[in-house]
């Protein structure tokens, strides 16, 4: 049958005239009569889960206040345009999800939230240090901290055991390991590229040399010994690795070992955990160990979510409520459950048993916070570590070096980077 | 003389077959990656171009069943559907003036229309998203109804100006002479000759609206209400995780409605484009 033009024009109209008809309503058509809706604005989790927990305890808040809740989620990428978007709109969501040292960054628009954790400290006790650099703002919390996201090493167990090596414990251990591995056809793979995994890695392997990017007072401290020996050390990596990992976004190390050709990566419980969801054949030897130590010991990095209040929120007392009941102990066993083991508590007191510790590969977890850092480390936390953290200044710094730069050049790349972004030197 | 024909025809072709392949082969990829199975998607050692361990359904199945994926389509369809009628309305209108009508500095805001086109949608995104809240329209559709012509409606515009341009006057103003109105005489003489170029700009401008990413964000919050190109992308990358048989499968089945329009259209559109190559 021959669809002519007109017809098509037609039809298409009628149909869209339809749809639209029934898919447009004027706003207040939507909003009139409503109960007042508590909205809360997440990251989606790679655990599809941990967003359902969200959604169980906000339906069940919402049913005990005669509200209603709605919970948005989007990846993290795009967080940073909605959350301008809505300051500057003085409109949108009640309760915003900022990572790490976003509080810093958005705080003139957060509501002090120290009654609530008072409230929540008073039952369970104190928070991990960790949390508190997150949340912590210029003598505030203004977020509460709600779960943390940690990174471990992620390998195979049956290609470490087939060229004789053990999990690596430090970072010599991973480069001896990675020449044989390289050979036998199963390289170790870490990210050297504008990605959070990269941000994530690199600056754990720098405190791990001793280096840092700035000191306490947030004087750069970048250019140093430890730091050209931590270049220096990715240099052999790299060339035991493929090339390709100066390409890799976030989801590169995920397929480097979902393929069943990589046999290392540094990354959070997805990739143990998308295995045995899938059902890989691999799976049972995809393992977990804590990530390497360097000559200085070892560092973990950790990404903490925490919720704040905006300050243009109609509902501040409601909203505050709501974050109140995210910490009883049905909640709470609600989100570790959920969470499995991708989500964990950033209270000690919910980090002596929670739920996914019976799985041996998610109970090196367990305390994981207690030693755990944010970017900004050994400085406080602050804007300028999470600019740093946003612009990958210091994967680049890796990256150049890998790629033939000098430890000088390399470095001096960074410093400019950095002191662009406002560090003093 | 037939191999003079042959030897045309085959030089037509062989210079085409590189501009098909490179056009074709985002679609063929998507096509592609979207019936792979999970373990051979992730296997390197596979031919990406083809599938070799059994198509699979399972990625359209999850994006039709366990997402909002159909209710996305809808949407973008309204909304594109919407502004591109309401921008091309009032960009006849605009540009017909802008063309025809003799009043002071009107090349100067012919200019100011193609300049207003260029600024950029990650400029004016927050100012709108004030607007929206000041109008109770945000996280509904009509905060983008009503921002998308902010950009459709410069572009359209522009491009019909410079199409009107190249009807004669003449016809014009024999309608006029013959007792048409300005009006009547843009309807029933300026626009039946315009139609490639009408269709040309709404083509684009459907393009434009179907593809728009940053208001869809960041006006949209519900995922009920998110247009195609956000809710593919902010539904289906989930932290370090990356549907890709989805992804590719909902990119694939969001690209078609304009393949389809261009297809339909194609002759108009190629006569659109071209009408002002030979004025003057």
């Amino acid at each position: 049958m021959k669809i002519s033009r007109r017809k098509f024009i037609k039809v298409a109209g009628g149909v869209g005239l339809a749809v639209a008809a029934g898919s447009i309503r004027w706003p207040q058509d939507v909003t009139a009569g409503s109960p007042t809706t508590l909205r809360v604005l997440g990251h989606s989790a790679f655990n599809e889960d941990s967003d359902k927990a969200i959604i169980t305890i906000g339906n069940d808040f919402a049913r005990q206040h005669n509200a209603t809740f709605a919970g948005d989620f989007i990846d993290q990428p795009e967080v940073a345009a909605k959350l301008t978007a809505e300051e500057q709109a003085k409109a949108g969501h009640d309760i915003v999800d900022l990572q790490d040292n976003l509080p810093t960054i958005h705080k003139d628009y957060l509501v002090p939230l120290d009654d609530v954790v008072a409230d929540i400290t008073g039952k369970f006790g104190p928070f991990y240090q960790v949390a508190k650099d997150s949340g912590y703002v210029d003598g505030h919390w203004l977020t509460l901290p709600w779960i943390g996201n940690g990174t471990l090493g992620v390998y195979r167990a049956d290609y470490f055991a087939a060229v004789g090596e053990q999990p690596s414990a430090s970072w010599d251990d991973l480069l001896r390991a990675a020449t044989k591995l390289k050979k036998a056809g199963h390289p170790v793979g870490l990210p050297i590229s504008q990605c959070e995994d990269a941000d994530s890695i690199f600056f754990p392997l720098l405190w791990s040399f001793g280096g840092s990017v700035a000191d306490a007072k947030n004087k750069l401290t970048l250019d140093s010994p430890q730091t050209r020996a931590a270049l220096s050390y990715m240099r052999k990596l790299f060339a035991e690795m493929d090339a390709t990992v100066l390409s890799w976004d976030d989801s590169g190390n995920n397929k480097h070992m979902l393929s069943g050709r990589g046999s290392y990566t540094i990354n959070a419980p997805s990739i143990y955990l998308r295995a045995q969801r899938d059902k890989m054949a691999f799976a049972p030897s995809m393992r977990h160990t804590l990530a390497p130590s360097g000559p200085k010991g070892r560092f973990f990095y950790a990404d903490i979510h925490g919720w704040g209040i905006f300050k243009f929120s109609p509902n501040i007392d409601l909203a505050k409520q709501f974050l109140r009941s995210m910490f009883t102990q049905a909640s709470q066993k609600t989100a570790l459950t959920l969470g499995s083991g991708y989500d964990m508590p950033v209270l000690p007191y919910f980090d002596t048993n929670p739920p996914y510790a019976t799985d041996p590969n998610l109970r090196l977890l367990v305390g994981f916070m207690r030693d755990a850092h944010l970017v900004a480390y050994p400085a406080p936390p602050n804007a300028l570590a999470e600019k740093t953290y946003q612009t990958y200044v210091i994967p680049n710094m890796f990256a150049k070096a890998v790629q033939g730069a000098s430890d000088d050049a390399a470095i001096a790349f960074a410093i400019k980077a950095l002191t662009d972004i406002g560090y003093t030197k | 003389m037939v191999s003079s024909t042959r030897r045309r025809v085959l030089v037509t072709y062989l210079t085409a077959t590189p501009f098909v392949i490179f056009a074709l082969f985002p679609l063929v990829w998507m096509l592609v990656t979207s019936l792979k199975t999970n373990i051979e998607l992730y296997d390197l050692a596979q031919n990406p171009f083809l599938v070799r361990a059994g198509v699979t359904w399972e990625h359209y199945r999850f994006l039709f069943t366990q997402t909002a994926f159909p209710l996305w389509l809808r949407n973008s369809a309204v909304v594109a559907t919407t502004t591109t009628i309401l921008s091309v309305v009032l960009a006849v209108l605009a540009a017909y003036a802008l063309a025809r009508l003799r009043f002071p500095l009107a090349e100067a805001v012919t200019t100011f229309v193609f300049i207003v086109y260029l600024v950029p949608t990650t400029l004016l995104f927050l100012p709108l998203a004030r607007l929206m809240a000041l109008f109770h329209l945000s996280n509904t559709l009509w905060s983008l109804i009503v921002a998308y012509p902010a950009f459709m409606v410069p572009f359209a515009t522009w491009m019909l100006t410079a199409y009107f341009t190249t009807i004669p006057r003449d016809v014009e103003e024999s309608a006029l002479v013959d007792g048409c109105t300005r009006l009547s005489a843009l309807r029933h003489v300026v626009l039946p000759l315009a139609r490639p170029g009408i269709i040309t700009a709404a083509l684009f401008g459907f393009t434009l609206a179907w593809s728009e990413f940053i208001y869809a964000l960041t006006f949209i919050s519900t995922t009920e209400l998110k247009t195609v190109t956000t809710g593919v992308v902010v539904d289906l990358i989930r932290g370090d995780f990356f549907y890709w048989g989805s992804l590719m499968g909902g990119a694939l089945v969001a690209s078609l409605p304009v393949v389809l329009l261009f297809a339909l259209f194609f002759d108009q559109y190629v006569a659109g484009l071209t009408a002002g190559a030979v004025r003057g």
